[in-house]
């Protein structure tokens, strides 16, 4: 057998004919290199398919309407609609008196458990609501900022935020939902992310992150998120969402020069000593501050 | 001022895009579930949406819109035991015409088991291998279509070879 010495990527390179001259002598050397070269050219030899039926397009544009898959044959929906409103009224009621909502303030976390077993952990500044009477139907919860969850296996277990929808079975995962900033990391199985733009499934130890026009999917090593042992850890994050995370931990506001939104900060800081989570990051910033006041850093370049 | 982008209300518009990416996602569907006549459906029912929706989807987001179209309404469509590819026989070629018959059995033997293969690949590493040498896609092309990162192509294309090598075993 041929030894790709770890990279995960070789034979698509190969592919590509990305190989440098060494490796590709190497591999053409080997008892395998027939094999591979074999499904190459072979795979090659495959006739594109094309459409069955070629007047495809004339009958999307002569008559869309008519096309549409999965089309609903109108009823007598008067009927329907009455029962619909009495229905909706006493469901309301029942939806309302049983909704628990968690929002821990500044510095704060809150430990939940939720009607099945399942946990969940939110962070400071963050609120997340689930309905106890429908959970048995569908286990939702309502995110607005950050949250840990553990969640039991069993029926889909969906978290909905401003940005996306996760949608799991039963694993460990977290995510962050805030302004424009959403970040989905996954620890145990595997969750579906599905966002306007994009739907991925993560596996364990993978990030998918949506903010401004970027979307990108990261690798991590951690087992559990940084801020459930009182610490906020970023991987090259732009610098105005670790502020943003400073000020909702430490009930803070920033003012003077703030720093170029190109800017990004990888590292962490605690969430129990705010002269040493500034030092942290201002520090490897190089970054000057200075308190004007309790809650007020004022920033120098 | 903003340049202006084609609308795809344009019937122009809409055709043109259409004849240059239909058959490209109604092979990625066809990939997906190795049934033609689904993948013929599916890809109708996106351009359908596109065409009826076309006043709200911008010229640019067009391709991904159709794309993620597709790949929502084919969660519901069961896989077909096997992606049955046509190919071109190498006795055709001009470059191939003196290869002796034993030859050519060889290669239609080789070719079955290649496409068996290719049937026994997860889903995603069939998509996107297929993707690659068949629709001629780039990996950067494949990761916008699956929404994952180059690097995450790339490895599934490795993966993939490493897996039908082993399927394959000696020749």
């Amino acid at each position: 057998m041929f030894d790709f010495k770890d990279d995960d990527r070789f034979l698509a390179r190969w592919l590509n004919d990305e190989l440098s001259d060494k490796e590709l002598r190497a591999f053409e050397a080997s008892d395998d290199y027939p094999i591979y070269k074999k499904i190459k050219d072979g795979s090659e030899a495959y006739i594109r398919p094309d459409f069955i039926n070629p007047d495809l397009l004339e009958q999307i544009k002569r008559d869309p309407k008519e096309l549409s898959i999965g089309k609903k044959t109108t009823s007598p929906w008067y009927y329907g609609i009455a029962a619909a409103i009495v229905l909706l009224i006493g469901v309301f009621t029942i939806y309302k008196i049983s909704d628990v909502t968690v929002a821990p303030d500044f510095g704060n976390q809150a430990s939940i458990e939720l009607p099945d077993g399942s946990t969940m952990v939110v962070n400071a500044k963050s609120t997340a609501s689930y309905n106890k009477f429908f959970w048995n139907f569908s286990r939702t919860v309502e995110l607005n900022g950050e949250a840990y969850f553990k969640v039991t296996p069993g029926d889909k277990f969906v978290v909905s935020t401003d940005a996306g929808n996760i949608q799991v079975l039963g694993t460990e995962f977290n995510v962050y939902s805030n302004d424009s900033f959403f970040e989905v990391t996954c620890y145990e199985g595997k969750v579906q992310v599905t966002t306007e733009r994009n739907e991925n499934t993560l596996e364990a130890g993978n990030a998918y992150r949506e903010y401004e026009e970027k979307s990108e999917l990261i690798a991590l090593s951690d087992v559990q998120p940084s801020w459930i042992n009182n610490q906020s850890t970023f991987k090259s994050v732009p610098i105005k969402y670790v502020l943003n995370a400073l000020e909702n931990q430490y009930g803070i506001t920033f003012k003077g020069n703030l720093p170029a939104d190109e800017l990004v900060f990888s590292g962490s800081f605690p969430h129990n000593n705010k002269e040493l989570a500034l030092k942290l990051v201002f520090g490897s910033l190089q970054i000057d501050f200075k308190f004007e006041g309790e809650k007020t850093v004022v920033l120098e370049n | 001022m903003p340049k202006l982008l084609p609308s795809i209300c344009d019937e122009s518009v809409f055709s043109a895009f259409f004849e240059e990416h239909a058959r490209s996602l109604r092979n990625y569907l066809f990939y997906k579930f190795g049934d033609e006549e689904s993948a013929e459906d599916v890809a109708q029912e996106s351009f359908v949406r596109l065409w009826n929706n076309c006043s709200k989807v911008p010229f640019d987001k067009a391709k991904s819109y159709v794309y993620t179209i597709a790949t929502n309404l084919s969660t519901s469509i069961k896989r077909h035991e096997k992606v049955q590819l046509k190919y071109q026989e190498r006795n055709k070629l001009a470059d191939r015409s003196n290869e002796s018959p034993e030859f050519v059995l060889q290669e239609k033997e080789f070719m079955e088991k290649l496409n068996n293969a290719i049937s026994k690949l997860p889903d995603k590493q069939r998509e996107a291998f297929l993707m690659s040498r068949v629709e001629k896609k780039t990996y950067k092309e494949i990761a916008e279509i699956a929404g994952v990162s180059v690097k995450a192509i790339e490895k599934l294309m490795h993966k993939a070879l490493v897996k039908m090598r082993k399927e394959i075993g000696d020749v």
